[in-house]
C-alpha cells in the first residue's frame, strides 16, 4: 500500500537556479528559458512571467536513462544543458550497473582526486556540494545541473562504458543475421567462456543499445535456452554417471550463464530423497496401538531425522565439490527439504522436528539463514501450536484439578489422621531442596519424560527415578514417627512410599502437593517446548513471549483460584461450623489443625512456585520488572494464598478461643476458687487452667513456620488480647474467697507466662496486670481494698478503677467489706478535711 | 494500490500543492483512480522497469497529450512522488527523443542551438563509438 502524501514543500520548481549566475556559461540563461532551466527570480520590475513548465535535470537525467545509447549522441548535440546531463556519471553508472559490473565510486574518485592536481584544490568545495546534493534528492527540489556535472562527473564511468560497449556490439549485432554460428561461437570454443559471453550479452541487450534491440534479445534468449538446455543434459548424464567432475563443469556453465537456478532444481529434483519415503509420519501413531501406551512413540521420527541428517551432511559436502560457494544452492536445498517436511511437522508438535533440525543444519549452513529458513518453516504453524500449547495447559491443570476434587469428594466419609509434626521445618526444606533438583535438571531429560503425554509417567529412568525418589524420601520422613512401628524396618522404599502414599494423601484433605508438582512439571514442559522457538523475529517473537507469560499466569492461576482458595474456603468453613464438643475427648481442635496443616501445605507450594518462578521464568522475563504480568500475577497468587490464610486464621482464632472458654467453662470448678478453709493449699495452676494454656500453645505452634513473621504476629496478639478477654469474662463468673484468691494468682500466673512465650511486647502486659489483679482478692484490710481499686495506675491503663471494683464485688467478703470500701473509694476521710 | 483522500474546499484545512494546478492534479487523480488497483511495484524491479520501454495502451492515450501537460504530469508525479507515473512520463519523453537528430530534438523541445558547428563535430566525434550500426 502506497499513500500519497502531498507534502506542503515550500520549494517551487519554477525557481530552479539560474545557469545565468555561473560565470562560464552566461549568454546560455537567455536561450534555456523555454525549455529546462527559468530565472530564478525575475526583475523586480515585471512580474512573475507565465514561463513554461519545464524539467529539473534530475527529472531530464532520468528520461535519457531510458534511451536507447545511439540516441545520446544527438541528445548531446542539442545545447549545452543536454551536453552536460549526458557526460554525467549518474547516467553511466546505471547503465555499467545494468551490465553487471559494480561500481565503487569511493575507491575511483579518491585515485582521480590524486592524480589531478586542479581536483585537488576544489576538494573541500566538492564536500560541501555533496552535502548539497544530498539536500538536492528531496523531492520537488531542483539540482542545479552545473554543480553536479562538475563534482561527480569524472568521465570514469563513461570511459569504461564505452570500453564494454565496444566490445560487446559486435557480438551483439552480429545476432542479427546470424545464430549458431555467429561470431561468438566461432571465438569463444570454450562452453564456458561461451556461457560467460552470452550472460554478458543478456545485460547488454536490457540497454536499448540499438532501436532493433528487442528483436536481438528475443533471439539471443532463445540461444542461451537452447545453450541452457544442452548444458543441462549434459548435466543430467553427468549426475547419472556420479561423474562429479563433470557435473561441476557443467553447473559452473549454467551458474556463469544464468545464475543455474534451473541446474539447482534438476539438481534438486533428482536427490532421491525427495521420492524414496522411507519413513512415514504415520508410523508413530501406529507405535501408540502397537504398545497401548498414552504415549508418543517417536522412534520412527528420530530414525528419519538420523537419516534425514546424514543425507543432508553428504549432499553439503557434494554441492560443497560440484557448485561454488556462491551459488547458495545447499540454501534452496534445505529450503527444499524443510518444504517437505513441513507436511511431517503438520502431524506432531513441531517440538522435535525443530529441535532436530536446529542441530542438523546449523553444521552445514551459515547459522542466520538456518534459522531464518527455520522460522520461515514454522512461522504457518506457531499460532495453532502456541494454541495447543495453551489449551493443553489450561486442559491439563482442569483435569488435575478436577481429578483432585473428585479425589476428595470420595474421601470425606474415611477418617481423618491427623499428623502433628514438630519437624516440619526439615521436611519441608527437604522438599524443596528436592524439589529444586529436579527443575534443575537438564532440560532434555525432562522433555523425554513428559513432553506429550500430560502425565509425567514416562520414559526417562532416570528422571523418573528422582523425581519419585523425591516424593518417596519425602514420604517416608514426613511420616517417619508416625509410622515407626510399620517402616522402621522396612527398607523397601517402593513399600514405604506406597504407604506413606495413602497417609500422606489423607493428611492433605484439601491441598495437594503432588497434584501441584504435577502442575509445576507440565509447565514446565510448556515452557521448555515453547522456549524453543523463543528465538523468532518481531511479532511472531512477541506472541510466543506472551504465550510463555499466558501459560505460566494460566498455571498460577489455576493452582491459585481454584485450588489453593477453594481449599482454604472449604477448610475456613469447616472451621466455622466447627462447636466445641463436650464429649470430645482429643485435646486438639481437629479442623483447626487440619487447618495449620493447610497452611503448611499451601505455603509449600507457594515455595515451590517461587522456586520454579526463579528458576523457570526468571530466563523468559524480567525479575525486576513489576510491570510484568507473570510477575504481577505472582503477586496475585501470593495475595490470595495469604488473604486466604489470614480469613482463616481469623476464623481459627475464634474457634480456639471459643474452644478455650469452652475448656474454661467446663472444666473450672467453682469450688476450686472457693475451697473450704481447711483445704490443704497447693499453690498449683487448676486443671482447667492448665488445659487451656496447653490448647493454645499447642496450636499456637502448629502455626509456626507456615505463614510469615507478621502475620503470626497479629495472630499471636490477637489470641492474647482475646484470650485475656475471655479470662476476665471467666474470673468475673467465679467467687473468690482468701485461699481461692491465691488459687487464681497462681492461675493468672500460669497464663503470664504462657503469654510471654507468644513474645508479643503488646500482649504481656495486658496478662501481668491480670497477675496484679489477682492480689484483689488476697487483700484482708477492706481499707486496703479501697485503696487498692483507686489505684488504677498499677494497671497501665489496661484496668479501671470501675472494673477491679467489679471484681473487688467477687470477693466472698464483699458484702462484709463493701462499706468500708466504699468509704474509701468515694467517702470522705479525715485526710481530706482542710482547715481554711 | 493508491488510495488519497482530498476535500477540495469542504474543510478549511486544505493541503497546499504550490506545484501542482488543477487541470494537472485532476490529470493525475484520473491515472490514480485508473491505476488503484494495480499490483503494488517492487523495489527491487527497478531494473525491469527499465528494460521495459513500453507503455500500456491507456497510459499511451493519456499521456497524449500537449507537451508542456506532459511536462506538468512529470513534475507533479515526481513532487507526488508517484514513481509508476513518473516512469512511464518519462518513457514517454525518452519515446519523442528516440531516433530523433539534434535538430528535430531542438525543434520539438523548442531550444535554440548554443553550439558552434565545431563544438557539434566534436561532440559527435567522441560519441561515434555508440552510433547506430
Amino acid at each position: 500500500m502506497e499513500n500519497f502524501v502531498f507534502k506542503a514543500l515550500p520549494s517551487d520548481l519554477s525557481k530552479i537556479p539560474s545557469i545565468s549566475s555561473i560565470p562560464s556559461i552566461p549568454k546560455l540563461s537567455s536561450s534555456l528559458r523555454r525549455f529546462g532551466v527559468s530565472k530564478p527570480k525575475p526583475p523586480p520590475p515585471q512580474p512573475q512571467p507565465i514561463t513554461p513548465k519545464t524539467l529539473p535535470p534530475d527529472l531530464l537525467l532520468r528520461i535519457i536513462t531510458y534511451l536507447p545509447i545511439p540516441s545520446l549522441s544527438n541528445f548531446a548535440r542539442a545545447c549545452r544543458r543536454f551536453k552536460i546531463l549526458v557526460y554525467d556519471d549518474e547516467l553511466w553508472e546505471q547503465h555499467l550497473t545494468t551490465l553487471g559490473k559494480s561500481i565503487q565510486k569511493n575507491n575511483t574518485s579518491p585515485v582521480i582526486k590524486t592524480d589531478n592536481f586542479t581536483r585537488q584544490s576544489l576538494e573541500f568545495d566538492s564536500t560541501i556540494i555533496e552535502s548539497q546534493k544530498k539536500l538536492g534528492l528531496v523531492p520537488g527540489l531542483p539540482l542545479n545541473s552545473f554543480l553536479r556535472s562538475r563534482t561527480t562527473s569524472t568521465g570514469l564511468a563513461r570511459e569504461t562504458f564505452k570500453k564494454m560497449y565496444t566490445t560487446l556490439l559486435p557480438y551483439y549485432i552480429d545476432f542479427r543475421t546470424k545464430r549458431k554460428d555467429s561470431r561468438l561461437f566461432k571465438e569463444y570454443t570454450d562452453p564456458t567462456d561461451q556461457a560467460k559471453m552470452l550472460a554478458r550479452l543478456t545485460n547488454f541487450g536490457k540497454l536499448n543499445v540499438t532501436y532493433d534491440s528487442d528483436q536481438i534479445n528475443s533471439i539471443i534468449e532463445t540461444i542461451v535456452e537452447y545453450f541452457e538446455n544442452s548444458a543441462l543434459h549434459h548435466f543430467e548424464l553427468a549426475y547419472d554417471a556420479h561423474n562429479i567432475n563433470e557435473m561441476k563443469k557443467w553447473a559452473t556453465r549454467l551458474l556463469n550463464l544464468n545464475g543455474g537456478i534451473t541446474c539447482i532444481q534438476v539438481y534438486i529434483q533428482k536427490n532421491s530423497i525427495f521420492f524414496d519415503h522411507l519413513y512415514s509420519p504415520m508410523d508413530n501413531f501406529v507405535q501408540i496401538t502397537a504398545l497401548s501406551n498414552e504415549e508418543l512413540s517417536f522412534t520412527p521420527m528420530s530414525e528419519f531425522f538420523s537419516n534425514l541428517e546424514d543425507e543432508l551432511k553428504k549432499q553439503a559436502a557434494l554441492i560443497d565439490k560440484i557448485f561454488t560457494p556462491d551459488a547458495d544452492v545447499f540454501h534452496s536445498f534445505a529450503e527444499r527439504v524443510f518444504e517437505d517436511l513441513a507436511v511431517v511437522a503438520a502431524y506432531i508438535r513441531c517440538l522435535h522436528v525443530a529441535e532436530v533440525l536446529w542441530k542438523e543444519a546449523k553444521p552445514s549452513m551459515d547459522k542466520l539463514k538456518a534459522e531464518k529458513l527455520m522460522y520461515h518453516m514454522f512461522e504457518t504453524f506457531m499460532d495453532e501450536y502456541l494454541m495447543t500449547e495453551l489449551t493443553t495447559i489450561k486442559l491439563h491443570c482442569d483435569e488435575q484439578i478436577e481429578m483432585w476434587n473428585q479425589k476428595l469428594i470420595e474421601k470425606t466419609s474415611e477418617g481423618q489422621t491427623i499428623l502433628v509434626n514438630p519437624n516440619r521445618e526439615v521436611y519441608k526444606h527437604d522438599y524443596l531442596k528436592y524439589f529444586r533438583k529436579i527443575l534443575t535438571l537438564p532440560a532434555q531429560r525432562q522433555r523425554g519424560s513428559a513432553s506429550v503425554s500430560p502425565s509425567p509417567t514416562s520414559s526417562q529412568p532416570s528422571y523418573n527415578f528422582d523425581r519419585r525418589g523425591s516424593t518417596a524420601s519425602f514420604h517416608s520422613t514426613k511420616s517417619f514417627k508416625s509410622f515407626k512401628s510399620l517402616n522402621s524396618t522396612s527398607n523397601s522404599s517402593d513399600l514405604q512410599a506406597a504407604l506413606s502414599n495413602i497417609k500422606f494423601d489423607q493428611m492433605q484433605q484439601l491441598l495437594s502437593v503432588e497434584m501441584a508438582l504435577h502442575m509445576i512439571h507440565a509447565n514446565k514442559n510448556a515452557l521448555h517446548r515453547i522456549s524453543v522457538f523463543l528465538g523468532y523475529p518481531d511479532k511472531m517473537g512477541y506472541r510466543i513471549k506472551s504465550t510463555l507469560e499466558r501459560i505460566f499466569i494460566m498455571f498460577l492461576q489455576a493452582l491459585g483460584l481454584r485450588h489453593i482458595k477453594r481449599g482454604f474456603d472449604t477448610a475456613t468453613q469447616r472451621l466455622g461450623e466447627y462447636k466445641p464438643d463436650p464429649e470430645s475427648t482429643s485435646k486438639g481442635l481437629a479442623p483447626l489443625v487440619e487447618f495449620f496443616e493447610l497452611v503448611h501445605i499451601a505455603d509449600l507450594i507457594q515455595q515451590m512456585v517461587q522456586v520454579y518462578y526463579e528458576e523457570e521464568m526468571s530466563r523468559f522475563i524480567d525479575k525486576t520488572d513489576f510491570f510484568n504480568i507473570c510477575t504481577k500475577e505472582k503477586k496475585t497468587f501470593e495475595k490470595t494464598l495469604d488473604d486466604s490464610v489470614a480469613a482463616g486464621l481469623n476464623i481459627g482464632i475464634q474457634v480456639l478461643i471459643d474452644h478455650v472458654e469452652f475448656i474454661l467453662s467446663t472444666e473450672q470448678r467453682s469450688e476450686e476458687f472457693y475451697p473450704q478453709t481447711n483445704t490443704p493449699l497447693d499453690l498449683k495452676p487448676t486443671k482447667a487452667c492448665v488445659h487451656a494454656v496447653e490448647c493454645l500453645s499447642s496450636h499456637a505452634k502448629l502455626v509456626v513456620g507456615c505463614s510469615d513473621k507478621n502475620t503470626l504476629d497479629v495472630f499471636f496478639q490477637e489470641i492474647g488480647i482475646r484470650f485475656f478477654g475471655s479470662l476476665v469474662k471467666h474470673l468475673k463468673k467465679f467467687t473468690v474467697n482468701i485461699n481461692g484468691g491465691f488459687q487464681v494468682i497462681s492461675d493468672l500466673n500460669h497464663y503470664c507466662s504462657f503469654a510471654t512465650t507468644l513474645k508479643q511486647p503488646n500482649i504481656t502486659p495486658y496478662f501481668i496486670a491480670l497477675k496484679e489483679l489477682g492480689n484483689v482478692y488476697i487483700i484482708s484490710n477492706a481499707r486496703d481494698v479501697g485503696l487498692f481499686v483507686r489505684e488504677a495506675g498499677r494497671f497501665k491503663g489496661i484496668f479501671l478503677a470501675e472494673e477491679v471494683y467489679e471484681f473487688c464485688q467477687k470477693r466472698e467478703d464483699w458484702l462484709a467489706i463493701k462499706h468500708q470500701v466504699e468509704k474509701e473509694l468515694y467517702g470522705l476521710k479525715p485526710e481530706d478535711c482542710v482547715l481554711m | 494500490m493508491y488510495f488519497y483522500k482530498i476535500d477540495v474546499g469542504e474543510t478549511d484545512q486544505s493541503i497546499p500543492l504550490p506545484n501542482v494546478n488543477e487541470k494537472v492534479l485532476r490529470k493525475v487523480l484520473e491515472w490514480c483512480e485508473h491505476h488503484v488497483n494495480d499490483p503494488q511495484p517492487t523495489n527491487d524491479d527497478d531494473d525491469s522497469r527499465r528494460r521495459n520501454t513500453e507503455i500500456d495502451d491507456w497510459d499511451q492515450r493519456f499521456l497524449n497529450v500537449e507537451q508542456d501537460m506532459l511536462f506538468e504530469i512529470i513534475l507533479a508525479a515526481n513532487y507526488l512522488d508517484i514513481k509508476p507515473l513518473l516512469d512511464i512520463g518519462c518513457k514517454t519523453v525518452a519515446n519523442m527523443i528516440k531516433g530523433k537528430s539534434p535538430e528535430e530534438i531542438r525543434s520539438t523541445f523548442n531550444i535554440v542551438n548554443d553550439f558552434t558547428p565545431e563544438e557539434e563535430e566534436q561532440i559527435r566525434k567522441e560519441n561515434e563509438w555508440a552510433e547506430d550500426r
